[in-house]
């Protein structure tokens, strides 16, 4: 095993998006209705005659302002428009109108997800944010957009003073609670994202912030302080199934993990009736356990990345797991899961080690020092033939990893870059101790990845060894059930069948 | 009843009492917000001076739903307004179009034969015409502009009433041929008095649509005077700075940056949860006046209008924290302020907008 997805237990932690992925997401819609919306009379008669009159810039933009204002543009007013397009009207005035009367597009602050993973883009807008909040510094939603800007880039210190200034000034506002829920969560304080959480206004009745609290609780290891209101709110279905889909989510993990399938399931396809994205990836994360199947339809949904990531590697397809990982890394770049999934799956599903780099580098901009990262960055130069820069990565790597696991993949990436190297003796002792390392309780399957690796190398050196490592691993891999395994033993197989080495042909 | 028979409509050539002449009809569709119940006439007065006659035309509240209800409503409508007027001729509130006469004029010779008028002060245009036609009009104009409707606002809430239907069109313009033209409010038949109901003080918006403050288009109006009526106008006047530099209103910049599920034709909750997103969405509209306005003056215009406009009533002037005054949405800091940007407009050369 030299690379991994590191992919950990999934909870329903709010996701971290834009204040505008965030109103796109519909996850800010009011739980009721306030009242019965009577629709504004747009009262255009007046300024329409005055138009007609004397037709001018600010007759016309008092026709537009009242038709845009009551949402009726229903097409009265070209006359009015065409003057306010015209050549002839001062240039910013013009801009400006060309903006109003153009169909409605992208918002310059609201970004969408950038599947370039460009950093100047991310420079930009921080610089943009940075802007804004001097003008605005009580403006909540920037200073949470601004803290994941900075996530992105790593500076958590930064992003934690910026998220924290958010929660500061909206303590009970939805958007802003989830967001600093999620970000003090990234940054390794899930006790201060349950700390707001409690002492929040909204926690007594918004099924979002208790759908937080039961996940935040479980990263903690203790009992959601909510967790029977939560249950009661989401038995009463007093709101629509949207709202309740990421409790209802993070009730059947609980339940999944302690056991109790049926009270498991029974939530679960509760939380899939109208599910968020997160709702459906934590579905679909669950579903390899057979606790429930998700309908290709709502896998069809328009932004469920990480479920159809999810999905399509579970379902062996890794070219688009691939692919829609690398969309889920789009629109949660400061998170390591999906980073550290793309950069596995583009390397041991379809061998793409140019999108593995991408992805891994992606995700070490975010976290520099997260030795899953850079040892899967190192696996792809190893295979892309850049030898000195992989050397840096493993390093780097070295230096700040603590975890055995860790450790153990490191040694047997040092492996495989000491047999692309020319040096069989030294990778062969990297690898062995590699998986001497990786004998305890549940590193099986890393044990198989590592040793079908180390077969490659040994064949690829020409050793008749790593025919005898694979006939082993073989046993082993008709055994497994893991898709993760397959995987690899279908790409081995493939670029093995490329050497024109036949199993058993020896 | 046909108009024929309504003395309401057959005013031209007859003397009111005054010595008001009226000379010409005025056709025009109802406004937005005071239905289709009054015609107006241009009059002279004994000295040749000219006027804005406003009728009182009773009989199409006849034809309503519920005509004993439209009746009494038109009633206290007018004389609210005409009380109102004679108040502000009495205070000689200089930026407020005040009346220069009202009355009664019999004609026996109609079935409808009695009718209330008002004679008032009659503009040259209102500030969208003065401004259709001039690019080249420089800032200054603009800038006199508001200051003299924030005094005639100021003038306004010191008598305790607050105007709630600040509009372009209610911004009428004299002496439009000067150099300086003069400006002021006009229209004060949706306004409010502290001490004085009337019926349409329970609407939740009270005056046009197009220009009420977030927290009536959201249905959230403040019941107290101070954040109900008096911020409602703080607001208005922002929002008329906004069009006088950008030709857009404020509200429908609002409506642009704001995101369809939350602006206030769809969004369902309340506006609590929403002020937050409308304040961020403030923020962008601030930023295309930024754009439109002239370099000089840019910083302080939107600041002011930041203030101005805050989708919090309660938060609305430019008192500052911690220096709120006791009336709480006194304009005095903004009368000086808008002063202070027009006469230093006024001592560079004339320039018109960017």
């Amino acid at each position: 095993m030299t690379i991994q997805s590191g992919i950990q237990a999934r909870e329903v932690v709010p996701w971290w998006r834009s204040f505008g992925a965030a109103v796109r997401s519909r996850e800010l819609l009011p739980l009721r209705t306030s009242a019965d919306r009577v629709p504004l009379r747009a009262g255009v008669r007046e300024p329409m005659d005055a138009f007609n009159r004397d037709p001018g810039p600010y007759t016309a933009g008092d026709v537009m302002g009242h038709l845009i204002v009551a949402g009726t543009d229903d097409g009265r007013a070209v006359a009015a428009k065409e003057l306010l397009l015209s050549s002839s009207q001062a240039e910013p005035r013009r801009r400006l109108s060309e903006r109003m009367l153009a169909p409605r597009g992208q918002q310059t602050m609201d970004d969408c997800p950038d599947p370039e993973l460009d950093p100047e883009r991310t420079k930009r807008r921080i610089s943009l944010l940075r802007e804004l909040l001097t003008r605005e510094p009580r403006n909540a939603i920037r200073w949470a957009d601004l803290a994941r800007a900075y996530a992105e880039f790593g500076q958590k210190v930064k992003a934690r003073r910026a998220i924290l200034t958010a929660a500061e000034l909206a303590p009970n506002d939805r958007f802003v609670v989830r967001t600093a829920t999620r970000a003090f969560v990234h940054l390794g304080e899930p006790d201060t994202a349950h700390d707001l959480l409690l002492k929040s206004d909204l926690l007594l009745h918004d099924p979002w912030l208790l759908a937080a609290e039961v996940a935040v609780s479980s990263i903690l290891d203790t009992a959601p302080r909510e967790i029977r209101r939560s249950r009661r709110i989401v038995e009463r279905r007093e709101v629509a199934p949207w709202h309740l889909s990421e409790l209802a989510s993070a009730l059947a993990t609980i339940e999944w993990r302690a056991g109790a399938r049926k009270r498991a399931r029974k939530l679960m396809l509760q939380a899939t009736e109208e599910p968020t994205d997160n709702a459906l990836a934590q579905a679909e994360s669950v579903a390899k356990d057979g606790l429930i199947e998700i309908a290709p339809e709502q896998m069809a949904r328009r932004r469920a990345f990480e479920a159809r990531a999810r999905y399509f590697a579970r379902a062996g397809d890794a070219e688009k797991a691939a692919k829609y990982g690398m969309l889920w890394l789009a629109e949660q770049p400061f998170d390591t899961d999906p980073a550290g999934f793309t950069s596995y799956v583009a390397a041991a599903g379809i061998e793409d080690f140019e999108l593995s780099l991408q992805a891994a580098e992606a995700g070490l901009r975010a976290n520099p020092n997260y030795a899953l990262l850079l040892n899967n960055a190192a696996y792809a130069l190893i295979n892309l033939g850049r030898l000195a820069e992989a050397r840096k990565y493993l390093d780097r790597a070295s230096g700040v990893s603590s975890d055995s696991d860790d450790r153990a993949v490191l040694l047997a990436t040092s492996g495989m870059l000491a047999f692309r190297e020319g040096d069989r003796r030294a990778g062969r002792k990297l690898y062995d101790d590699a998986i001497a390392q990786l004998q305890a309780p549940g590193s099986e399957v890393t044990v198989l990845l590592a040793t079908m690796n180390l077969a490659r190398e040994e064949i690829m050196m020409g050793s008749v060894d790593g025919l005898d490592i694979l006939r082993s691993a073989l046993r082993a891999v008709e055994g497994s059930k893991d898709a993760d395994v397959h995987l690899a033993w279908n790409r081995l197989v493939s670029s093995l069948d490329a050497l024109s080495v036949r199993l058993g042909d020896s | 009843m046909n108009d024929r028979r309504n003395a309401a409509h057959n005013l031209v050539g007859k003397v009111l009492p005054g010595e008001w002449t009226v000379t010409e009809k005025i056709v025009r569709d109802a406004d937005a917000t005071g239905g289709n119940f009054s015609v107006s006439y241009h009059v002279k007065g004994p000295n040749g001076e000219p006027g804005f006659c406003k009728v009182l035309d009773l009989t199409r509240a006849l034809f309503a739903p519920d005509p004993a209800r439209v009746l009494q409503n038109l009633t206290e409508s007018y004389n609210a307004e005409r009380d109102l007027l004679r108040m502000c001729g009495e205070r000689r509130l200089s930026r407020i179009v005040v009346a220069l006469h009202d009355g009664v004029i019999v004609l026996p010779e109609y079935q409808m034969a009695a009718v209330n008028f008002i004679i008032l002060e009659t503009a040259d245009n209102d500030i969208r015409g003065l401004l259709n036609h001039s690019d080249a009009i420089d800032i200054v104009v603009r800038l006199r502009c508001l200051h003299h409707v924030a005094t005639g606002l100021q003038q306004l809430h010191k008598i305790g009433c607050a105007h709630q239907d600040v509009k372009p069109s209610n911004v009428l313009v004299f002496n439009s041929a000067d150099p300086r033209p003069e400006s002021k409010v006009g229209d004060l038949g949706r306004a409010s008095h502290q001490t004085r109901e009337v019926w349409h003080d329970h609407l939740d918006i009270v005056g046009d649509p197009t220009y009420a403050p977030p927290e009536q288009l959201y249905r959230a109006t403040p019941i107290e005077f101070g954040p109900r009526r008096l911020a409602c106008d703080l607001y208005q006047l922002g929002g008329l700075a906004c069009f006088l530099f950008t030709n857009w209103t404020i509200n429908a910049l609002l409506m642009r940056e704001l995101h369809p599920s939350l602006n206030w034709t769809n969004w369902t909750g309340t506006y609590a949860d929403v002020q937050r997103y409308v304040g961020d969405a403030l923020g962008r509209a601030l930023e295309d006046l930024r754009s439109c306005a002239p370099k000089s003056i840019a910083d302080d215009l939107v600041e002011l209008v930041r203030a101005l406009c805050n989708p919090d009533p309660a938060l609305r002037g430019y008192s500052g924290p911690g220096l709120r005054s006791a009336s709480g949405y006194a304009l005095d800091r903004i009368v000086t302020r808008l002063d202070l940007l027009a006469r230093r407009a006024e001592s560079l050369p004339p320039k018109g907008l960017p």
